[in-house]
């Protein structure tokens, strides 16, 4: 109940100062919770970079009662009806709801990188007061950017502890943030062409992001992965820019901040800001009239285009190099190493790929991922935009590929084409031919990743979750440019109709393959029982260890996604060894990569390395670790065979924690009864 | 007659109007779809297809699931199954009296609703809703059925206590009209879309009928 007064409050916090930067700074009000959200996330970026978070926090909160004076000493000057327009509407009642629903189900993370890194990395945050570049021992991943986390910080910020469905709030909130900008342009009386739109655009993180139906829980709208929110970010600005009549400097501020936030979502998205900076550039520079840019007072013109051009290009660059320093200070990394098999720099990747894209030293891996990528391109399902069976008939074309969701983006587009004039129908025009260059562009360069970064055996991995992002903010960007231009029509024109038609085919599309049951509207118990029984479990054992207490942690045979799992319950109490993590236990002879902690010498990394996994070396490293305890999630004969005599009862026990004890005669590991049973 | 006619002229022209009649008129319909549903499941109770019965869980065929003593079924497999075929045709809801050793997870049960169909799949599956007395609530389609499954929970060795299992059991009145969480969903959200509909249906009439009477004149 306090976490949902927290988040609720916050979320009001958010609403105040949309107001005012609507009334103090001419925001457009349905795009004012999306700028807000930029700064907000832009803010405490830089704070938390300088380690000042816990006065960002109250410096922030500080501004929004600073705002609430101001407007309330105004009060009787400001007309706060005019704020009352579909967009601004959707925002509040989508953000309170999705608060209430969140607080009552109380969702909790079950996907493996909300645990290696996006759930962990704001708990990690919460808890240190810190970015988490600052505590690196603490996660294993600490390079990515840190503009969601800070999201998640903004709406944490409020309470004691770290509180998981907060962190799904704060997502959903920006979501909506972005849907209204989208339909910020929209009056009062266009309610009729915002409420399929907005129908259609709440929609969408089902629609882009799913393409069977689904049996077990679905996650969308209960996700911290960053992919969907990069993918509306991006398409946040574009869509706010080519709406928008007038392209004053509030909106082109928003602009540059949006750029900035979704260069900062993840290593894909400075990519994504650059593609959604250099579309609004050209339209800047080349499509709007001379003077209708200004910057502030008299200065308009070419000086104003081109500074707008400028913030908007550089301000992914600040963000890029600006992150590329912090890690540079306090890691130690540098930014310019992708990693992958070829160690390459950014510059060096686009470079070989180009040449090879021309022919020069073409390798014949190249060939082939460039030829999957193009195949996949118009085979690969990932939304759901699929009709029927594959193998035949309609199904066959209509089968969610991103050739169908380019078709109904082009589709859309040409529609607003028709409906617009003069200048706007120009811009639409060019918008169609960069944003589709820039997504030729995107898709490449992600097949360009395939080949330098990935390993050759994990080639298209993940190709839907990298690619739908593009495909996501272009579709928000092409659905708020057509409900602009239909405002050019009176109600009962068919392309009014063309858009409820739409609306109902996604509304017919996500009732088919999601089942209500299996969504965050219904009670999600039963679905997320064997992680509560988990967390119990480790709960338990927290109960019984100390912050002294190191664990050396068994899940056999596992793929690795407990480890995570459970550590992430146990932080921040108890630290939880990595364990031979990545190492195969019953492989006693293989020589291999395993991870040991970052403190041990370059001797003990060497012995370890070359040394089998007998339950001799097992010993040593749980002694040269000071590993206290030992956790067992799961167990299996091979593991029992090799291992049993280690522990006092053979492992006969079940039980789940050991205690363990060293004397002359070596290490003994002995049960801990009150830590229960292996559930 | 005429003031009907000036009552729907004045909804029509006033947006505020038309998005509240929406609202009125959707959940009307809805409350009234409640009352049909149960006037139909009355009406196939008198007419003896829905007909309530006890089902005996000994005619189940057990798979990843063995009985332990009368009653009580011990899951071998995350994946227990209890099959019921032929079932009987008109089953529309299963209410299952029982206990489970720990938390089930999921409990779900699967239908065919063709006799060709041989596999159960997921598209044909019903959650049991856990009711205040303990019991799980099943609702399965109107249409008949060919087969059941129930699929008491995901863990291995977990113990089943089946008390009974009843099927068509007479639901209150008042039951037919409790919400569920898609249903306020929908009762906020369909009425907008409807009225953005009717606003542009109004849209199109106006000017049809602006353009027949250009062409008449």
């Amino acid at each position: 109940m306090t976490a949902f007064f927290e988040c609720l409050i916050t979320f009001l916090a958010v609403c105040v100062l949309s107001v005012f930067t609507a009334k103090k700074w001419k925001v457009p009000a349905g795009a004012a919770p999306f700028a807000v959200l930029c700064g907000t996330v832009l803010w405490y970026s830089v704070m938390a970079c300088i380690d000042q978070l816990m006065p960002a926090g109250i410096l922030w909160f500080g501004m929004a009662v600073a705002a609430l004076c101001w407007l309330w000493l105004r009060r009787g000057q400001l007309d706060f009806r005019a704020l009352i327009m579909p967009s601004t509407v959707f925002f509040f009642v989508a953000g309170v709801a999705i608060i209430a629903l969140l607080a009552v189900r109380q969702p909790v993370f079950t996907q493996w990188d909300e645990f290696s890194f996006w759930g962990l990395a704001p708990k990690v945050v919460k808890s240190t007061g810190q970015l988490y570049t600052y505590n690196p021992g603490e996660m294993r991943v600490t390079t990515y950017v840190p503009g969601l986390i800070m999201l998640d910080e903004a709406f944490q910020f409020l309470g004691a502890q770290f509180v998981q469905w907060k962190v799904f709030a704060a997502y959903d909130i920006l979501m909506f943030a972005v849907f209204a900008a989208g339909i910020s342009v929209l009056e009062r009386k266009h309610w009729h062409i915002a409420v399929p739109v907005a129908t259609v655009m709440c929609l969408m993180p089902f629609l882009m992001t799913m393409y069977f139906r689904e049996i077990n829980m679905v996650t969308v709208y209960i996700s911290a992965y960053a992919d969907l929110p990069m993918g509306l970010l991006f398409g946040a600005p574009l869509a706010l820019y080519f709406s928008q009549e007038e392209k004053t400097p509030p909106v082109l501020w928003t602009c540059v901040m949006g750029v900035a936030f979704v260069s900062i979502t993840k290593d894909t998205g400075f990519a994504l800001a650059l593609v959604a900076a250099a579309i609004i550039c050209f339209d800047l520079i080349f499509v709007q009239a001379k003077n209708s840019v200004y910057l502030a007072g008299k200065v308009r013109g070419v000086v104003a285009k081109w500074t707008f051009a400028a913030c908007l290009m550089l301000s992914p660059l600040v963000t890029y190099f600006g992150w590329a320093k912090h890690m540079a200070m306090t890691l130690g990394v540098s930014r310019s190493n992708l990693g992958g098999d070829r160690n390459m720099s950014p510059v060096q990747l686009l470079l070989t790929g180009l040449g090879e894209l021309v022919g020069i030293n073409r390798t014949e891996r190249f060939s082939r991922v460039m030829g999957e990528m193009w195949q996949a391109f118009y085979s690969t399902k990932l939304t759901m935009f699929n009709v029927g069976s594959q193998d035949g008939g309609v199904g066959r074309i209509i089968n969610g590929s991103g050739a169908i969701v380019v078709a109904l983006i082009m589709a859309i587009l040409m529609g607003a084409f028709l409906l617009e004039k003069g200048r706007r129908r120009r811009g639409i025009a060019w918008f169609a031919l960069w944003s589709t260059l820039g997504f030729a562009a995107y898709y490449i360069f992600i097949g360009f990743t395939y080949v330098y970064v990935f390993s050759e055996a994990a080639e298209m991995t993940d190709y839907n979750r990298y690619i739908y992002p593009y495909y996501t903010g272009w579709l928000l960007a092409a659905l708020a440019v057509f409900a602009a231009a239909l405002r050019n029509v009176k109600p009962g024109a068919l392309m009014h109709w063309a858009m409820l038609g739409l609306t109902a085919l996604c509304a017919w599309r996500v009732a088919t393959f999601v089942p209500a049951e299996l969504t965050v509207l219904n009670d999600l118990t039963g679905a997320l029982s064997e992680r509560t029984k988990n967390t119990e479990s480790v709960e338990r054992a927290k109960a019984l260890l100390t912050e002294e207490d190191r664990v050396f942690y068994i899940a056999m045979p596992d793929n690795g996604i407990s480890w995570f799992m459970d550590s992430f319950d146990f932080y921040p109490e108890v630290h939880v060894d990595y364990s031979f993590g990545g190492g195969n236990w019953m492989d006693t002879t293989l020589t291999r990569t395993i991870d040991v902690p970052a403190d041990f010498t370059d001797e003990q990394v060497e012995y370890f390395l070359s040394h089998p996994l007998t339950p001799e070396t097992v010993c040593e490293y749980i002694d040269q670790t000071g590993c206290t305890a030992i956790f067992i999630r799961k167990l299996d004969g091979a593991f029992k065979e090799q291992y049993g005599y280690l522990f006092e009862d053979g492992l006969e026990g079940d039980w789940q924690l050991y205690r363990v004890e060293k004397d002359e005669d070596g290490m003994t590991f002995v049960p801990v009864p009150e830590g229960g049973k292996i559930v | 007659m005429t003031k009907l006619k000036q009552l729907g002229r004045s909804i029509l022209a006033s947006d505020k109007k038309l998005i509240a009649l929406c609202y009125a008129l959707f959940f009307a319909a809805s409350v009234l779809l409640c009352v049909v549903n149960f006037a139909e499941d009355a009406f196939q109770r008198a007419a003896g297809k829905v007909v309530p019965a006890q089902l005996d869980p000994n005619d189940f065929v057990l798979i990843d699931t063995q009985q332990t003593e009368p009653g009580t079924f011990t899951s071998t497999s995350p994946d227990p199954r209890m099959v019921l075929e032929p079932s009987p045709a008109y089953v529309r809801t299963v209410t299952v009296q029982c206990t489970f050793s720990k938390d089930p997870g999921e409990f779900c049960i699967f239908y065919k609703t063709s006799p060709e169909q041989t596999e159960y799949d997921a598209t044909r599956r019903a959650w049991g809703y856990r009711q205040a007395d303990g019991s799980y609530l099943f609702r399965l389609p109107k249409s008949q059925i060919y087969g059941l499954r129930l699929d008491p929970g995901i863990f291995t060795n977990l113990d089943f206590t089946v008390q009974s299992i009843t099927i068509n059991e007479p639901a209150s009145f008042l039951s037919w009209f409790t919400p569920s969480p898609v249903w306020i969903l929908g009762q906020a959200l369909v009425p907008l879309v409807m009225a953005a509909t009717v606003k542009n249906v109004f849209g199109f009439c106006e000017r049809f009928f602006a353009q027949r009477k250009k062409a008449g004149q």
